[in-house]
């Protein structure tokens, strides 16, 4: 059974919070060239359904902000059917552990910037 | 076809041979591509994607943007205006974020021709425009001569509505006048084409509209297939939701249609044998990639562009690539999503070019969303990989919405379609 899909954007400010908890590091200095990795564009196709840079303006819940353990364990718990959902079960089966891994890493990494 | 290292010097516009030989392009310089110029044609889902995306992740690129319409109206989304609950301005979208936020250079007039042997681009107002790299995303047009009796002219009378725009306003003004009893007839096109579940999603709100406002009136849908996207969603919605109100017919049982009356609003097919009469008619042609496409030499026989199936790079010429509805994509869809994901790769694979890195490995993703009523939404999903030789959903991933689940699967997904729409539409414009 899904839930209502305003349910769960409860978490949102609680996991937020936790992570700034954590501190991070500095953003890359602005000379360093973009990360144009693997790792980039599996995340940056999530932003079609998930807002640019993984922020949401609509009814969809944001992806940025959370720590990259967080969204690899989300997406493993889709990819096995243990977080019911509408669509998502059908895209993480898409991925393997280390492509979540390395798209996880680039969220958490322009979360930060 | 790969960008060599006396090309990357050459677009910097720096150094000569002796630079390059004695080795002193410092990392900086060669991470500068301030004088690299990339062109791309056409400001819908796969061009606006790929301007934006190049400028976000390599500010120092020049980027240009040829796109004739100051107001873009995406195609998805306008079902929903023809079935009356969202208008016209929802689904417009304007070039300004993509100029001011990110530095996209606009140029508002139609590319008529692309000279590859000079990396040239020349515009209707009679500019030229000279590229390193050429991003080709012109969508469809339309084969206005698949039937008899039929012609561009008169989609004025019988609408396509499947570019969206005045057609999408003429569709829904003419079910509006339509009188209550009367018969819509969609006509739609077979494989491949833009949109597949597009048709019957419309289909779906035209009765959503009908059982409000005409309650007597029917739905018919005339098929040049045999089978269509999600259909058994679509049947089992239907009957659910429209009881009888809608009827498909596929093209073994009469539903392709080979000629057009269009003064007595009559569709005929089997040579004259099955005659079908609407009060609306809604002939969706056949279509090939936009005409920029055919005309520079980028399309195939059947009219679509091919490309390299690992980044988009057209297989006809070099530094072009080719992405959207216009391109043959393997098992992806033609769709807004597919066009959108498609940018991404496509802006990843330049940038990296230029910094002479090899491509990534392709990753794309597919998502579409039918409304059958505000309310009620189905879907079909997929993650696409480069396999054996062609774009491929991943085994095991993807698919479609599940059968026989309760309402409020299909209210939750429909409320997820507009949250789709909100995403995507910044994602490109935004």
């Amino acid at each position: 059974m899904i839930k209502h899909p305003g349910v769960r954007m409860g978490l949102l400010p609680l996991l937020v919070g936790g992570f700034l908890l954590l501190g991070s590091t500095a953003a890359p200095a602005a000379d360093e060239p973009s990360d144009v990795s693997q790792g980039a564009l599996l995340a940056i196709t999530c932003f079609a359904c998930h807002g640019f840079e993984g922020k949401s303006v609509g009814g969809m819940p944001s992806i940025r902000g959370f720590p990259a353990d967080y969204l690899i364990s989300q997406m493993q718990a889709f990819r096995d059917g243990s977080r019911p959902s509408t669509v998502m079960g059908r895209h993480a089966t898409g991925y393997s552990d280390e492509e979540l891994r390395i798209m996880a890493h680039y969220i958490e990494m322009i979360s930060k910037q | 076809m790969a960008f060599t290292r006396r090309d990357f010097i050459k677009t910097l516009g720096i150094g000569g041979g002796a630079t390059l030989l004695s080795g002193c392009v410092s990392m900086s310089e060669e991470r500068n591509n301030s004088a690299a110029k990339v062109v791309v044609i056409g400001g819908g889902s796969g061009g606006a994607t790929v301007a934006k995306y190049l400028k976000h992740l390599e500010p120092a690129l020049s980027v240009t943007l040829v796109e004739p319409t100051a107001t873009f109206h995406t195609c998805y989304g306008s079902n929903w205006v023809i079935g009356g609950f969202k208008q016209m301005a929802d689904i417009a979208q304007s070039y300004g974020n993509l100029q001011d936020k990110y530095g996209v250079r606009v140029v508002r007039d139609r590319a008529i021709a692309i000279e590859a042997d000079k990396h040239q681009v020349r515009l209707a107002g009679g500019t030229t425009l000279n590229y390193d790299k050429l991003v080709v995303s012109p969508g469809i047009d339309f084969r206005f001569d698949a039937v008899a009796g039929y012609n561009k002219e008169d989609a004025q009378r019988i609408p396509h509505a499947y570019q969206a725009g005045e057609q999408t306003v003429l569709l829904r003004k003419q079910l509006e006048a339509m009188p209550d009893g009367g018969t819509f007839i969609l006509v739609a096109p077979g494989n491949p084409f833009r949109c597949p579940p597009g048709p019957y999603e419309r289909a779906s709100l035209v009765a959503h509209y009908f059982k409000q406002h005409k309650p007597r009136a029917k739905v018919l849908i005339l098929d040049n297939k045999e089978n269509f996207s999600k259909q058994g969603l679509f049947v089992q919605g239907w009957k659910e939701l429209y009881g009888e109100m809608i009827e498909w017919v596929p093209a073994s049982q009469g539903g392709q249609v080979e000629e057009i009356d269009v003064n007595n609003k009559t569709l005929f097919s089997d040579a004259g044998f099955n005659e079908f009469k609407g009060d609306v008619i809604n002939y969706i042609p056949p279509q090939r990639a936009g005409q920029i496409a055919a005309d520079s030499g980028l399309t195939d026989p059947l009219g679509w562009c091919p490309v390299d199936q690992k980044n988009f790079a057209s297989t006809q010429h070099a530094d072009i690539y080719v992405i959207g509805d216009a391109s043959m994509a393997g098992e992806m869809p033609k769709s807004g999503h597919s066009a959108n994901t498609q940018g991404k790769v496509v802006a990843v694979d330049i940038i990296r070019r230029l910094r002479e890195q090899e491509s990534v490995e392709l990753s794309a993703v597919n998502t579409c969303y039918s409304l059958l009523t505000p309310d009620y939404a189905i879907t079909v999903a997929a993650v696409y990989k480069y396999i054996d030789g062609s774009i491929r959903g991943v085994p095991g991933a993807g698919g479609v919405s599940p059968m026989d689940v309760d309402r409020e699967f299909r209210r939750t997904e429909a409320y997820y379609a507009q949250g789709w729409y909100d995403s995507i539409t910044d994602d490109i414009w935004g």
